[in-house]
């Protein structure tokens, strides 16, 4: 052993192989400590995603005691159902629309709240945040009031602009930009929160720094803070995606994917094959492909904005 | 290494976790073992009646207000003081969650020992899940004729009785009769034929421009699918192997009903009643005249609106003959026993007792709905109730098969295309039929 690997093995503690029974022994306590989580992760996620795999080669409805098994029958049917292809196509529509627009208008926010000028800063954190804690059931039930044509409120403030009605929930072209307008509206305080404790984060001698050098604000902001915010705003941009594909339940109670489909999300069509349709193998598939869209992007999401 | 307390890290964390272990298998063990029945321990000398709790879930019907406070929980004292042996453990299933509810449970062999079920109930049956009842109904005497001849059809599957009918539900034509004043129309005369609708539905819209003489929510799947039907046309043939509702006579009726929106321009555009206050809170709020609606409708306006001027009857009649040309929508709710039940004669004797006359009039009759039994008259002094209990025999059920779901969103979303104006009426009717051939194709071939 050398005098350098020596000291290495002083300052990294215990190292050496991973495995085998004395790298078990010398790690017990380490395994004690992550066993419960590594039991919980099992039994709740992995153990179900081979389930779902499993049950995506199956037919049948969910109470049915036996379910003939039929290969790759269900991916095969989702290539020939109609409603499928519109489904994913909304919910790409979706996030394609919803991540920019939240995530640019989180930070635009999180730098107003910022402002060292703007007072009572926790009052606003706490306005920002508080959608995310109430219920979306509830709050979807209450947009459902403030969309609504004649007597919503967003359609009497519109009005005093000389806006023209809009049905923003019942009209097939609009229907989409309804939900995104009360799901920025949900989810928007997570961005910024995550914003705000990004911004602390960044040395205020940096700031000092480059205001001493001849930046303006918006210099400063973009040049300083922004690029190393990168790291939070990767976590928010993979996050918002990730969400955006699992969008059911504000459309659940305000449109029901309607009108005509126009709503209808990957996950609102899993929902409706695994518990109105009985068909629990074709809601699995679905699940499945969902996975396989959403991996991929989260990667390339990764790589991009991971890079320096 | 050992510390201060003599006690090793190791030998801490194995202690820690045998007891932690021995607590939750202790815990769970108990958890787990059953309940004996009666096991309170009241005191005294006299032997403990042995009391069986079962559970069971209804959805909510809310017309009348609060169900389980105003109707269930009042009906189900009754029953518990017939029965002392008995103690029903009573849920409302929120409609939206009543499907994951129901297939969660059954598929855990969990379901509730009594349930009220729908047009989809076939789903449980095929899969074993719901006792067939025809031994119980025959050993326990049971008059069948107690029960309208039609209100057994729904719950009866390939031949075999699975559930008693509780629930008629149905629709009516509701009208506004200040508006029919309004519009120089006999409050008290509701329109006769399909060209009368249309005629007093032109003189109301015309009364002012947010206010039209009809509407329907564009996916009213009950109401809508009713039009084809009134024009003599039929949606399956008769082994439901095939959806027939492009024929002629179907399109005439979708044709009509088309122009109510798109020629005529009676009816609400589809894309504001679509919204809230949606059908019936613009009907409450006079901007509409006529609606079709369930009619438990009427205790709903009631209680929102006591001096609405609310005029109830069946259906102005299209070209079709008989009955057919009236049609609306009808369905029958039932009470059906879990088959994995423990307590199967326990489940009988709620079942049995729950469609008694003065059972069925504190729940059912509370909420408003129509009677199952010609022998039980819910609102001898209603009115509006009773006219809506003769409109049984206009209303139409839908197939009760675990495909329903499937067909109304079908079915609810091509109507809804052309209502919209995204389609035209013929482009969302042959795709329509389509889809819904290509499920039962599919379901045969399952």
């Amino acid at each position: 052993m050398t005098a350098s690997s020596g000291a290495s093995q002083t300052t990294q503690g215990q190292s050496g192989p991973f495995w085998g029974r004395a790298a078990v022994r010398r790690n017990l306590n380490a395994y004690a400590f992550i066993l419960p989580f590594m039991v919980l992760f099992a039994v709740f996620n992995i153990g179900p995603f081979f389930w779902a795999l499993w049950l995506s080669l199956l037919r049948g409805d969910l109470v049915d005691q036996v379910k003939p098994f039929v290969g790759y029958q269900n991916y095969v049917s989702l290539t020939t159902d109609s409603i499928t292809l519109k489904v994913f196509l909304n919910s790409l529509q979706y996030t394609v629309s919803v991540v920019p627009i939240a995530v640019v208008t989180a930070l635009a926010l999180a730098f107003l709240i910022g402002n060292k000028l703007v007072r009572f800063k926790d009052f606003y954190r706490a306005v920002v945040f508080f959608p995310l804690l109430a219920s979306a059931a509830a709050t979807a039930q209450i947009w459902s009031y403030i969309l609504a044509p004649r007597y919503g409120v967003l359609t009497y403030l519109l009005g005093l602009v000389g806006v023209p009605e809009i049905y923003w929930l019942s009209d097939p072209d609009w229907a989409l930009y309804g939900i995104l307008l009360v799901e920025w509206w949900r989810g928007i305080g997570f961005h910024i929160i995550l914003f705000l404790a990004a911004m602390l984060g960044v040395p205020e001698e940096l700031h000092e720094a480059a205001r001493i050098d001849g930046a303006n604000a918006w210099q400063v902001a973009t040049r300083v803070t922004i690029p190393l915010m990168r790291p939070v705003i990767l976590f928010s941009v993979v996050m918002g995606t990730i969400w955006a594909f699992q969008l059911f339940d504000t459309v659940f109670v305000l449109t029901n994917g309607g009108p005509v489909h126009a709503t209808a999300t990957i996950v609102w069509y899993i929902y409706n094959h695994a518990f109105r349709y009985g068909q629990v193998g074709m809601a699995a598939a679905m699940g499945v492909v969902l996975l396989l869209i959403i991996m991929p992007i989260s990667y390339v999401q990764m790589k991009v904005l991971g890079e320096r | 290494m050992a510390t201060g307390t003599g006690l090793s890290r190791r030998s801490f964390l194995v202690r820690t976790a045998t007891v932690a272990g021995a607590a939750t298998l202790g815990a769970g063990m108990a958890a787990c073992a059953p309940a004996v029945p009666g096991a309170t321990d009241e005191g005294g000398d006299a032997p403990a009646m042995e009391v069986v709790t079962l559970t069971m879930w209804k959805g909510p019907h809310k017309a009348a207000g609060d169900e389980t406070k105003l109707c269930a929980q009042p009906t189900i004292d009754v029953l518990e003081e017939m029965h002392p042996e008995i103690s029903v453990d009573f849920s409302e299933v929120p409609w939206g969650q009543y499907n994951e509810k129901f297939t969660a449970a059954f598929a855990a062999d969990q379901g509730p020992d009594v349930s009220y079920q729908t047009e989809s109930f076939p789903r449980f049956v095929n899969a074993g899940h719901i006792m067939p009842l025809d031994d119980m109904i025959a050993s326990s005497g049971f008059e069948r004729t107690f029960f309208y001849e039609r209100a057994w059809g729904p719950g009866t599957y390939d031949g075999t009785t699975y559930s008693l009918p509780w629930i008629i539900g149905g629709s009516n034509l509701f009208w506004n009769k200040d508006l029919f004043e309004q519009a120089g129309h006999d409050p008290d005369t509701p329109p006769e034929t399909v060209d009368d609708f249309v005629s007093i539905a032109q003189d109301i819209t015309a009364l002012e421009e947010d206010v039209y003489g009809f509407a329907t929510h564009p996916k009213g799947w009950h109401e809508n699918g009713q039009w084809p039907r009134r024009f003599g046309g039929h949606w399956f043939n008769d082994d439901l192997t095939e959806c027939i509702v492009n024929s002629e006579e179907a399109y005439e009726g979708w044709h009509f009903f088309n122009s109510l929106f798109h020629d005529l321009e009676v009816a609400m555009p589809g894309a504001i009643s679509g919204q809230e206050p949606g059908v019936g809170g613009y009907f409450r709020d006079n901007k509409v005249g006529m609606i079709t609606a369930q009619n438990v409708f009427a205790n709903s306006v009631r209680s929102e609106k006591p001096d609405f001027r609310l005029g109830a009857a069946r259906m102005a009649t299209g070209p079709a003959e008989g009955a057919r040309g009236r049609a609306c929508y009808g369905g029958v709710g039932m009470l059906a026993i879990a088959a994995k039940t423990a307590y199967p004669d326990e489940s009988w004797t709620v079942v049995e007792t729950l469609v008694s006359p003065d059972l069925l009039t504190s729940w059912i009759g509370c909420l408003g709905f129509m009677s199952v039994s010609p022998h039980v008259n819910f609102y001898p002094d209603d009115e509006v109730l009773t006219v809506a209990q003769t409109t049984l025999e206009y209303t139409f059920f839908w197939p009760y098969r675990g495909w329903i779901f499937k067909f109304w969103d079908i079915e609810g979303t091509s109507i809804e295309s052309f209502v919209l104006g995204q389609r035209t009426v013929e482009e969302a009717v042959e795709d329509m039929v389509e889809q819904v051939n290509d499920m039962l194709r599919e379901e045969e071939g399952a």
